[in-house]
């Protein structure tokens, strides 16, 4: 691969895929899990919160 | 009407003090959120860099790898290539979910206000995301041979480090030699 040969495409999603499939099925799934279900937990209480804000100002 | 306009004195403090309590614990949220995504790159690039050293050092890869053209820097790509990739990932993936859990709050509101500021807002948004993605396709090339000439660069200067003594002898800093004050390697 080159600098010119960089192509987004289908095999860039597919790779990104994989990529992500190979860590949530390794040993070390249960921590990683469990660090993504934290960082979506984080992630709707932020934007809850805001939304809450948002819906609250007169 | 607000507070304020009401001249409601008890009103004005008790949302003051509600936006001081979200405010803070939207801090904690936050700083929580950070560590976790710290620890998560960690993980992933701990978990990514053994599986490939064990993949090198497995059957004498590295040899062969020596020997090919096809891969160069290996020890680049263990260690930058991982990090960069595992970094970038796992922030592209949290700013999509952040993105689309933003979008999914506040699409509604936008809409009670006016339903063609959401359309705009969205127009807006993906003419925006075209933009990235056009003018920053030429970027993905450039990023990789940003890496391949460091990874060069730290070669050529280990490779010094190494020979110092014939390097110093035979007088190879520049010039003739492998190029070590630009990186460039002739040999």
């Amino acid at each position: 691969m080159d600098a010119q040969s960089a192509p987004l495409n289908r095999q860039t999603v597919r790779l990104f895929v994989q990529a992500v499939k190979h860590l949530l099925t390794s040993e070390v799934r249960r921590r990683a899990i469990g660090l993504l279900l934290l960082l979506l937990l984080f992630a709707l209480a932020v934007n809850g919160s805001q939304r809450r804000w948002q819906l609250r100002r007169p | 009407m607000t507070a304020i306009a009401q001249r409601d004195m008890a009103g004005f403090f008790r949302l003051v003090t509600l936006y001081v309590a979200v405010f803070g614990a939207t801090t904690v949220v936050a700083v929580f959120y950070r560590f976790c995504e710290e620890r998560m790159g960690l993980l992933w690039r701990s978990w990514l860099t053994r599986r490939v050293v064990e993949r090198y050092l497995d059957q004498r890869t590295y040899l062969r790898l020596k020997d090919s053209a096809q891969i160069d820097n290996p020890d680049q790509r263990i260690t930058e290539d991982i990090r960069a990739f595992t970094t970038t990932t796992l922030s592209f993936m949290l700013v999509f979910l952040n993105s689309t859990l933003a979008a999914l709050s506040f699409a509604g509101v936008l809409w009670t206000i006016s339903p063609l500021l959401f359309f705009v807002a969205v127009g807006y948004a993906g003419l925006g995301t075209l933009m990235t993605v056009l003018l920053g396709r030429p970027l993905v090339g450039l990023n990789y041979a940003q890496s391949s000439r460091e990874a060069d660069f730290r070669a050529t200067l280990v490779h010094l480090g190494e020979n110092a003594e014939s390097v110093a002898l035979s007088r190879q800093e520049g010039g003739s030699g492998r190029g070590y004050c630009t990186g460039s390697t002739s040999s």
